[in-house]
């Protein structure tokens, strides 16, 4: 823009029109003077209309210059800020003097120039704030456990967060910004390259996929989810690529829906059971006495069953909610022991096991959740025989000290492998091994022994070679 | 109606409906053999001659429908008429299994007993003994 020309200053304006008025009094009295002149009668006094006028208007030229130079300087700042951008670029300059107008004029400039300083703090403070809170994202971003990335054309990662690029170890580089997201995917996967490809190139807008690591859901499995992510201003087209490690829900699903067949079959085959009997004594005729009585036992068997599978169910809901509680007295430990084994004798009988009990013949009486303390021991000892090939032996010994009671149950039976002997006490779980498969069982027993010990302050531990035998200790403080 | 012996061979894990439909069924007259899992049946059915195979679907060491397999194509019983009992609501493909091993009959559990020998009754065309 082109900058207007200088305005004449203010005082050479006021002074140019004094001095033009002055000029022209001055002619009126020089006209005058000489129309007196040439009556010959006011000479001397013509010369003093002439002079005295000139010299007045001279002086008073002087005064009204000096008069009005402050103001003239003051108009030449203010057309410097009219013509300046902003104030920063605009030269204005402090006036000197110490006149009123010389000195607010200045405390102006004073205060605009504190102004600018607080103007320009709050602009870098803005910056230095917005660069704070992209670091503050950016930081929170690579900290997030959930691995991101970010994709552009052909799954070319442009970005990625910490978690993300552990994923990509298998690569051999923690870099994983510039490789495709095939190449990290393939490095978990035990699919190949092409199964891969189909998943990733499958997806339209949000979806998602799974990528197993290996041929059993133990193996662990990843959910990839996709999010399209389109930038308005320049159109470019990149995706969010989210990784959730969903194993141990797949496995807690696997465990339910085992846990769902499993109570469905002790449920129905002895209502099953239970009905078919009844229906046989009911229609048929000519059984004989001996015969009906056999076949009501069976329909009382099968209903205790029932009822025990239930009472089960009903302990390991108490246990979920957490309002297992212990209804503690004082109790006849011999009594109760006798008790157990009495529970197990007719199922050791059927299969020819060989109970070796080794009770001290004395105990001294415990506080003990009696019927619980009895159906975790009950637990123990039927799964020892459940588990025995028939003539096997099961062994049950209790010590107790001052301290501490101990109670070994022991078994020659199947067994289990050191990498299920840690699940073993889980709700839902049983072995993969098929000769556990075939016993009937729904995985709760062990769960609520475990929990029923722990309830009386002690533990539980077990030591198990497969094929050879399993022994379970509990340990309790007196 | 033909009541020459008719031998019939039971698979079932469970033991008390297996001796309950054993029992039922020798009280019609028919003449029993009970296993308890599919891989003894298989090996009872390499051995002898039935006249009609009553399964369970799920049973350990082999399963209903592998132990029907294995009598079709490895035993003297290729043709012996199969009765499968499945528990109600179990994912098994009737249509299928029925094209694949030519099945007589499938009971879904809870099944009577008696409903059982009136159906073998009939199949072998036997008067039961007793009902």
């Amino acid at each position: 823009m082109a900058t207007a020309a200088q305005p004449v200053p203010l005082n050479r304006r006021l002074v140019t029109k004094y001095l033009m008025f002055g000029l022209a009094c001055l002619l009126l009295c020089l006209a005058t003077s000489l129309a007196l002149a040439y009556r010959n009668s006011l000479i001397p006094l013509a010369g003093i209309a002439v002079t005295g006028p000139i010299v007045i208007l001279l002086i008073g030229a002087a005064v009204l210059y000096q008069s009005t130079r402050l103001n003239s300087l003051i108009e030449q700042q203010l057309h410097h800020v009219s013509q300046a951008t902003s104030l920063n670029h605009a030269e204005i300059r402090c006036l000197t003097g110490s006149d009123p107008v010389s000195q607010g004029w200045n405390a102006i400039l004073d205060r605009i120039s504190h102004q600018q300083v607080w103007t320009n703090l709050e602009e870098r403070l803005s910056e230095a704030v917005k660069d704070l809170k992209q670091e503050w994202v950016v930081r929170t971003f690579q900290q997030l456990p959930t691995p991101i990335a970010v994709t552009e054309d052909s799954f070319q990662i442009a970005f990625a967060n910490q978690a993300f690029e552990a994923l990509a170890q298998g690569l051999g580089t923690t870099q994983v910004v510039g490789h495709s997201l095939l190449d990290v995917l393939q490095c978990q996967s035990a699919a190949n390259a092409d199964e891969i490809t189909d998943k990733l190139t499958r997806q339209n807008g949000n979806g998602s996929f799974e990528v197993h690591r290996g041929p059993t859901i133990h193996d662990g499995v990843l959910q990839i989810s996709r999010h399209p992510l389109v930038d308005k201003a320049t159109d470019a087209r990149q995706e969010i690529w989210t990784v959730r490690d969903i194993t141990q829900q797949l496995l807690a699903d696997a465990l339910r829906n085992q846990f769902v067949l499993t109570a469905t079959h002790e449920l129905r085959t002895p209502l099953g059971n239970i009905k078919a009997y009844a229906e046989t004594l009911a229609l048929e005729e000519g059984i004989d006495v001996d015969q009906q009585k056999e076949f009501c036992n069976i329909i009382n068997a099968e209903a205790t069953r029932l009822s025990r599978f239930v009472d089960e169910l009903l302990n390991i809901s108490q246990m979920e909610s957490g309002s297992l509680n212990l209804k503690r007295h004082e109790t006849d430990l011999m009594r109760l022991l006798e008790e157990v084994m009495d529970h197990v004798a007719p199922e050791m009988k059927s299969k020819e096991i060989t109970l070796d009990a080794h009770l001290p013949p004395k105990l001294t009486r415990m506080c003990l959740d009696k019927d619980k303390f009895t159906s975790a021991l009950v637990n123990l000892l039927g799964n020892a025989t459940k588990y025995t090939p028939t003539g096997g032996r099961v062994s049950f010994t209790v010590e107790q000290t001052l301290e501490n009671l101990a109670i070994y149950v022991e078994d020659s039976g199947v067994g289990i492998s050191q990498d299920e002997v840690p699940h073993i006490f889980e709700k839902f779980f049983r072995s993969a091994d098929n000769r556990v498969r075939e016993v009937s069982g729904n995985g709760l027993g062990l769960a609520f022994t475990q929990e029923v010990v722990r309830l009386h302050g002690g533990k539980i531990d077990v030591h198990s070679e497969l094929d050879k035998g399993t022994r379970f200790t509990v340990t309790l403080p007196c | 109606m033909d009541n020459m012996s008719k031998h019939i061979l039971v698979a079932e894990d469970n033991r008390v409906m297996a001796q309950l439909l054993a029992f039922s069924l020798e009280r019609a007259g028919f003449v029993v053999t009970c296993t308890y899992d599919g891989a003894t049946a298989a090996e009872a059915a390499r051995q002898e001659l039935f006249d009609l195979v009553i399964t369970d679907y799920q049973m350990p060491h082999m399963s209903g429908e592998e132990l029907c397999e294995a009598i079709r194509t490895d035993s003297m019983n290729c043709e012996v008429p199969i009765v499968l009992c499945s528990a109600k609501g179990l994912e098994i493909d009737s249509t299928r299994m029925n094209e694949v091993h030519s099945l007589a009959k499938v009971f879904h559990k809870p099944f009577s007993p008696g409903e059982v020998v009136a159906f073998a009754c009939s199949l072998l065309e036997f008067t039961p003994v007793h009902g």
